[in-house]
């Protein structure tokens, strides 16, 4: 076995072991913090694939921007663990349907990748494949399309946040941003 | 004789071997001997004699020259006390706080670059960089591993359950998501200008003109982003002692105390590093001579650009306690109205004229 295939699968198993952690832990909080180490495991992943740009994104974006999101809304509701309960709230029936779901990705997976991977371009050795210039050109005129859409559904997504927000403070009901008893 | 030969020759590959191994060693080393021991001991005491000149006190000046070993008499002050673990705590986060504070710290001083290419005198075959880590993501690295910092202050509020630091905690990451793109931004106006994101080339595009000089609107951005990324006054409101006891590490006592205070300024060291590359044409000497122009032999005296850079980071972090104990701290509202309303918009405008105005001159 190669070097590089030790490294996947301990990296593969970390990762179910921590994701298996994120859906059991009682605590919001704890949940959340194994989800970011599954994350830099996720970015390890890609390392290893030799996508370093995306990567540095997965943390950039995941663990350094969207969980700190989770974390801060977590520590505002600031729940009482009385309320949340020491048993884990996820029921037998859930949990097999989930499996036998993930059952059949699997499995769906298994029959299909060798005939994508035959479709797939051969990497050349010493490539610039995963820079950041590689990377950036082929967004920029292969998939130019699909990226600028990409844009500009996130553009919309923020305007219907900032749309939302707005509406309140035109509410006579509401001074300085809370509301009047 | 041949059999001599052969030995010789492979007793030649090990001492290459040897070097190449002694150099990446000796970069570490030198990186983190450097910011553990000499800049975040140094800066504590530079910080509080600072703070007496601006308030026309003394500072510490009883344990060695000039109070030198009074950072040390500290360290040792704060290994010594008793570890104290107050009852209603989160064990394990409660831990892992301070930990979480120093580890992206040191992790993101590894891939800033502190000199040119150099063979250091001739000793190297080839000409290598001065850097522990090149990866060809560059900057993107550094704010990626900065970002996580937050944690280490999210976690530490949390797991202490006491109201102010849970306080603390929630300004904190409010605060460091708003500004990391507002530096973010910034940042990326500079890579636009440089055409790369590899911190190396970035200083290399500086040698006739600092980025300071075309990005100025940027680094006006950038100034009090990182300050807020740091969570240094005028934006420490984290830890805002007049409001919130001493906001997130309230708790905290002996060396886990001491381990934020190790993180606050090796962040410092790291954020200054990034203004000098971004900014100030990292290790170049001046705005119009570059060391290539200065008639020097570069090869024999390599280490004077890597003084130098270390010079500009010095002058950084003496502007970070000069700031501390000029300008009052902002109100709450106030940091998000400077962060939202100002400075996003200014880097995002930054960023469309930077990229019209190249546009354009680069036409035919």
């Amino acid at each position: 076995m190669e070097n590089s295939q030790i490294v996947f699968f301990i990296f593969s198993a970390l990762i179910l072991v921590t994701a298996g952690l994120v859906a059991f832990r009682p605590r919001p909080v704890e949940s959340a913090m194994w989800l970011i180490l599954n994350f830099f495991l996720t970015a390890g992943l890609y390392v290893l694939l030799g996508s370093h740009f995306v990567a540095v994104i997965q943390v950039l974006v995941y663990a350094g921007a969207i969980m700190v999101l989770f974390v801060f809304v977590i520590l505002l509701l600031n729940l009482d663990p009385r309320e949340l309960g020491t048993d884990s709230s996820v029921s037998w029936g859930s949990l097999i349907l989930f499996v036998a779901f993930l059952s059949f990705i699997l499995l769906s997976l298994h029959v299909t990748t060798p005939e994508l991977l035959e479709k797939m371009p051969p990497i050349k050795a010493g490539s610039t494949f995963g820079t950041v210039e590689a990377l950036s050109k082929t967004l920029l005129t292969d998939y130019i399309f699909g990226f600028e859409m990409a844009g500009v559904i996130l553009l919309l997504a923020i305007m219907g946040v900032g749309l939302l927000a707005y509406r309140k403070i035109n509410n006579p009901r509401i001074v300085n941003g809370s509301e009047r008893p | 004789m041949e059999e001599r030969l052969t030995r010789l020759e492979s007793l030649n590959i090990d001492r290459e071997t040897i070097i190449s191994i002694a150099f990446f060693a000796g970069k570490i080393l030198f990186i983190f001997g450097l910011l553990f021991g000499f800049i975040a001991p140094m800066m504590v005491w530079v910080e509080r004699r600072v703070c007496g000149l601006i308030q026309d006190r003394y500072g510490p000046n009883r344990v060695g020259p000039f109070g030198l070993l009074q950072t040390m008499a500290d360290g040792i002050k704060l290994l010594l006390k008793e570890d104290l673990r107050p009852t209603e705590v989160h064990p394990g986060f409660f831990i892992l706080a301070p930990i979480l504070a120093v580890i992206p710290a040191a992790m993101g001083f590894a891939a800033i670059p502190f000199g040119p290419e150099t063979t250091l005198g001739g000793i190297l075959r080839e000409p290598q960089r001065l850097q522990i880590a090149n990866l060809n993501v560059g900057f993107l690295y550094v704010l990626a591993i900065g970002s996580l910092g937050v944690y280490s202050v999210a976690l530490a509020g949390w797991a202490s359950n006491n109201k102010y630091t849970v306080l603390g905690a929630l300004r904190a990451s409010a605060q460091m998501i708003s500004y990391e793109l507002a530096a973010g931004l910034s940042i990326v106006t500079v890579v636009i200008l440089s055409g790369s994101v590899d911190l190396v080339k970035i200083v290399e595009s500086q040698k006739s003109v600092w980025n300071i000089f075309p990005g100025f609107l940027a680094f006006l951005v950038f100034l009090p982003a990182i300050f807020a990324e740091t969570n240094r006054t005028p934006f420490d409101l984290a830890e805002s002692e007049a409001e919130l006891v001493a906001g997130f590490h309230t708790e905290y006592s002996g060396m886990k105390f001491g381990l934020f205070f190790l993180a606050e300024y090796v962040n410092m060291a790291t954020v200054s590093a990034m203004a000098v590359l971004l900014f100030f044409g990292g290790w170049e000497l001046l705005p119009w001579l570059p060391w290539a122009k200065t008639g020097l032999n570069m090869d024999t005296l390599w280490f004077l650009p890597t003084i130098w850079f270390f010079v500009k980071l010095a002058f950084f972090l003496f502007f970070f306690v000069w700031i501390r104990w000029t300008v009052p701290r902002f109100r709450y509202d106030q940091l998000m109205a400077l962060g939202w309303k100002t400075l996003i918009p200014i880097s995002l405008f930054n960023m469309a004229a930077t990229t019209t105005i190249l546009v354009f001159q680069k036409m035919p």
